[in-house]
Order: C-alpha cells, then structure tokens, then sequence
C-alpha cells in the first residue's frame, strides 16, 4: 500500500538570475490521488517538474518522496526510488522503435548491473513490454521507428515508456497538449486506469479543463512561481484569485467547467 | 530470418574466402591482409562507440599506441608472451579511454572529436619524449614474436591471428550492440536527458562505450607490436586516427548492403576496400594523403547517393523491399 503522502514539496524556490521561477512552493501529493497543477504560461509548472525530477537543483527547499528527502539526489536515482515522468514535447529516443523504447525503460528496472546486461539481450523476449503496449493499446505501432510516429502515439508512448519503469508516481507534462476531443476522452480513461488499476499516483500539468475537471480530485494553481490556491476543481474554478490570475480583474465572470482556458 | 541468414553467412564467406587469401597471394600481399585485418579491428570498435552511444573519437591511434608501447614494454623488460600482452595492453588502452572520456562527458560532437584527437597527438609526443620508458623517437626494437607451440608465427600465421581477432572483434561489436547494454546506450544517444529520467546512468554508459572501443584498440596494438616487433611513435600519428574514423564512416554507408539492422559488416569490408586504396596510391608518394582526402571529400558531398544505392542493393540482396531502419 502507498504512503498516505507520495510526494511532498516544501517551500522550493529556484531562481534563473533575477527571475524567481518558483517562489516558495508548497506541495502535497496524496499517494492513489491524480493531482492538478494548473496556472497561466510561465507560472512555473514545467519549472517544477523539473525540480521534481532532478534535472534542476532548487536553491531552498526540500522534496521527499515517500517519506525520504530526495532534494539532493539526481535524475536517474529519483527514477529508480519511483518517479517517471513526461516531457511538454514527447521526448522519446527517435531512432528506436516504440518497443524498443518501452523495453530500454523497463529493463533499467530489473538490473543495474552493467556488465551483465552486457551478455544479455532482451529484445526479442515476450513479457513485460508487451503487456504495456497493450494497456496503452500500442499494437499497431509497435515495431515502428519513433520517429515517423504520429505526435499524438507520441505522447501516448512517452507515457507508456514512464509506466514501463514501474514507479509509483508518475509526473506528466501536458498530457493531452494538441490532442482532439476523442483522444483527450482516451487519455482520460487510460489515466483512470492507471490510478485504479496499477495503483499509481498521478500529478499532471495541465491546460485542458475537461481533463483537469473530470480526472484531478484536488488542483494546485501556480500563478508567477507562487502557490496561488488548492482545492477541488470546483473550488478553484469558482476561486476569485485563480480567475484573476488567468483572466485579469472583473467582476461577475464565471468559467463553467467544461470550458477551456 | 533472412537477416540472420546473411549476419551468418557473410561472416562466415568472408572466413573462408580470407583463409584462401594468403596461400593465394604474395608474402607482402599476406602483410597488406594482415594490416587490413587490424584496421577492421580499430574501426569496428570505433563504428560500435559511434553507432551505439554516439561516442565519436579520433584519436583511436592514441590507444593503438598505448597497446603497442605496453606490449613492446612488457615484452623487452619482463620478458611476458603473447596472450597476456595482448590483455595487458587492451586493458592499459581501456583505462585511458575511461581516463579521457571521464572528464570531457559534457562535450558533445566536434568539442568531444577535437579532444580526442588532441589526446591521440598527446599519446605520441609522450611516446617521443619519455625516453625513459619509450625510448623516444628511437623506437623499442627486439619485442619477442607471438610464440605458439615454441615456435614463433609465420607471416601467414600472423594473418590468421588478426584475422581471428577481427572475426572476434566483429562478433563482440554485434553482440554488444544488441544487448540490454547496448539498448540503454542508444537510449541515451538519442536523449540523454529522457534517458537519465528513466533511471540511466548517463555518465557511465558512455564511459562504458568509449573504453570497450579502446579495449580493442589496444588489443590490436598490442599484436602491432609483436607482427613488427618493433614499435616508434611515428606511426601512431593523426592520419592513422583519421583513417580509422574514415572507414567507420564508409563501413556505416555500405552497411544496408550486407544487413538490414546497422552492423558491422560494412565497416569489416570497407576496411579491407581502404586499407588497399592507401596501399595502392603509396606510388603517388607525399600526393597519398592528398588523394585520399579527394575520395573522403567526394563520400561526404554523394553521401546521400551511396546511401540511397547501398540501401537498394541491399534489398535486391536479400530480395525483400526495405523499410527504413534508423540506426
């Protein structure tokens, strides 16, 4: 069973010279939730993701994952303690072909030791990998170069490469960014699996309200690298701040929750 | 199936056909062979730190000549045989490559060519002035031969030697680039930084790359040195490097003509077309190399086309249509 708390962020700051990209921001990520953060661009929402994952050092402030500070510890060690994430622009590794892509992230889970994995090769084997691409549905593209791929598989991919790690909390970046209607409705419910089925945490960025209100239990709403406010999608659509901040100041405006910002 | 048919039988044609060669043809010829032989050796190695991690490096004649100097130094001092001057010397090789490619892992592409190649120029002016160990620029003469059955190789004998470890070297390349290993390595080559967040040790895995491209090299630096039994800075120069790095580059364009998946078969082949080319052209003197740039400066401009004709030769081969296989 999960922690009761998965992640938590406490007063991180990080600065980019004189800009303060994130501003003491404070985060609690409930182990089984799916978790929002929203905010106008260059809230500082990627910003995060990157503190979250190692790729950026914060200069105050801690992160603990399940109970364990992991401020200081770099990207491929946060992966293997459990987290996976996405990036805003699939970044997958375009030469390999989806399975392999899926593969090389899966096998970074079962052995750390290099020089066996040097006499090993794994690529033709059934297992594990298969039973991925077949959660995301992957079947038809399996065998193809990441590359030619449509840019929505390749996000799909992306997340399937994340799952295929394994981790407990999985971290995306604008899931659904320049899907249609129909292919935000599939990542919704390959979401909802996730959480239901494998069991993991969920926090996403995003822009798309139909996801955000249908899928997160709570929302956190960046504004300006600072927490503006958190609450239930409900609350925080209807949260004087939160419109202001995307909105600017006026009174009598409502956003209803199927529309997109 | 069709594809481990050809990775099988091409090799093992080549065998054949190389066992033929040197009852064919003259002593000196068997030489060339031989040479051709450790060219493959040193480009394969070097095509599979390319192809797998993006490793590119020019000084694969710095670690020749770490081979060859341990070899010929353990030899005319300690008096050690052939079988462990060949270890010593891929190891020697390896750790030198693992010293270099530790702290230059932020430079990528030309940075990272340009360091390596000022490593291989470092590597021969230290063979130059450490007279001490190397004696200098007058070469250590006297390294034993390679003595089987007490009694030294034959210039033929030598031939199947570089032969067997090019065919060994061919194996371990293709073997290593098809491993769990060699996945996370072109993981990483295509997006380091996906791939550190999916949990790859970035920094290791090239390292890792580079100093199994300079294990070989060693290697074969050490049976340099126990073919010519003797060894001077002077062959180990920037050329050689660019030689080597040449071959890999032709050896990847010919290489959809032989296999389907990248391989190293191309680069085995165009070691045995190059290292005769240079060997042909020695007549047009100090105008070699200027020939030899001319045919380097027309591969890069047709590119583009030889790619497109190995790719269709390669399908009329095996008779099937290609897809495009990237990598």
């Amino acid at each position: 069973m999960l922690p009761d708390v998965v992640l938590e962020v406490k007063g991180v700051t990080k600065r980019f010279g004189g800009l303060i990209a994130l501003d003491n921001v404070s985060l609690r990520v409930r182990g089984g939730t799916i978790q929002g953060i929203i905010g106008p661009n260059g809230s500082g929402k990627t910003t995060l993701f990157n503190v979250l994952s190692g790729i950026l050092q914060p200069e105050a402030g801690r992160v603990a994952f399940k109970g364990q500070d992991i401020t200081k510890l770099p990207p491929y060690q946060r992966s293997r303690a459990g987290i996976a994430r996405t990036f805003q622009q699939a970044r997958l590794f375009t030469s390999l072909t989806v399975r392999e892509n899926i593969l090389a992230s899966y096998l970074e889970r079962q052995s750390l030791n290099l020089s066996s994995r040097m006499w090993k090769c794994s690529s033709g084997q059934k297992g594990y990998a298969d039973e991925v691409i077949e959660f995301f549905g992957l079947q038809p593209f399996q065998e193809t170069a990441c590359a030619s791929l449509p840019y929505g598989v390749q996000k799909l991919t992306e997340i399937a490469r994340a799952m295929a790690s394994k981790p407990d909390l999985l971290l995306l970046d604008e899931p659904v960014n320049g899907m249609n209607a129909e292919e935000v409705k599939g990542v919704c419910d390959l979401l909802r699996r996730i959480k239901e089925e494998l069991k993991v945490t969920i926090l996403l960025i995003e822009h798309n309200m139909s996801l955000v209100m249908s899928e997160c239990e709570v929302v956190n709403v960046l504004s300006s690298g600072l927490n503006l406010a958190k609450g239930s999608p409900q609350v925080i659509t209807t949260n004087e701040q939160v419109i202001e901040a995307y909105l600017g100041k006026r009174v009598g405006i409502s956003l209803s929750p199927s529309a997109e910002s | 199936m069709r594809r481990w048919k050809l990775g099988i039988a091409l090799p093992l044609l080549l065998l054949i056909g190389s066992v033929v060669v040197p009852f064919s043809v003259s002593l000196y010829a068997t030489r060339v062979w031989t040479v051709a032989m450790m060219n493959a050796i040193l480009a394969m190695s070097l095509s599979m730190s390319i192809s797998i991690a993006g490793v590119v490096s020019m000084g694969q004649a710095g670690f020749y000549a770490i081979g060859a100097y341990t070899a010929a130094v353990l030899s005319t001092r300690l008096g050690m045989g052939a079988p462990w001057t060949l270890l010593f010397g891929g190891l020697l090789a390896a750790l030198a490559g693992i010293l270099l490619a530790a702290p230059s892992l932020r430079l990528r592409g030309m940075y990272f060519m340009l360091t390596t190649m000022a490593f291989g120029e470092v590597v021969r002016l230290v063979a130059l002035n450490w007279t001490g160990l190397t004696r200098g620029p007058m070469g250590i003469a006297g390294i034993q031969g390679i003595v089987i059955f007490g009694r030294p190789l034959s210039v033929r004998e030598y031939y199947w030697t570089a032969l067997l470890v090019a065919v060994m070297c061919y194996y371990f390349c293709e073997f290593i680039s098809r491993s769990d290993y060699g996945l996370a390595c072109k993981a990483m080559r295509d997006d380091d930084l996906a791939a550190s967040v999916l949990g790859m040790n970035v920094p290791i895995l090239r390292i890792s790359a580079a100093a199994l491209a300079c294990l070989w090299a060693g290697i074969v630096g050490a049976l340099y040195a126990h073919l010519y039994s003797f060894v001077s800075p002077t062959p180990f120069n920037a050329w050689l490097s660019l030689t080597i790095l040449v071959i890999s580059m032709l050896g990847s364009l010919l290489d959809p003509v032989f296999s389907r998946r990248a391989s190293y078969f191309g680069t085995f082949i165009s070691a045995i077309v190059l290292t005769w080319l240079l060997e042909g052209l020695r007549f047009l003197q100090e105008y070699r190399m200027a020939f030899y740039g001319l045919f380097m400066l027309l591969l890069v401009v047709f590119q583009p086309q030889v790619r497109a004709l190995a790719r269709s030769l390669g399908s009329y081969f095996s008779g099937k249509e290609r897809t495009s296989v990237a990598a």
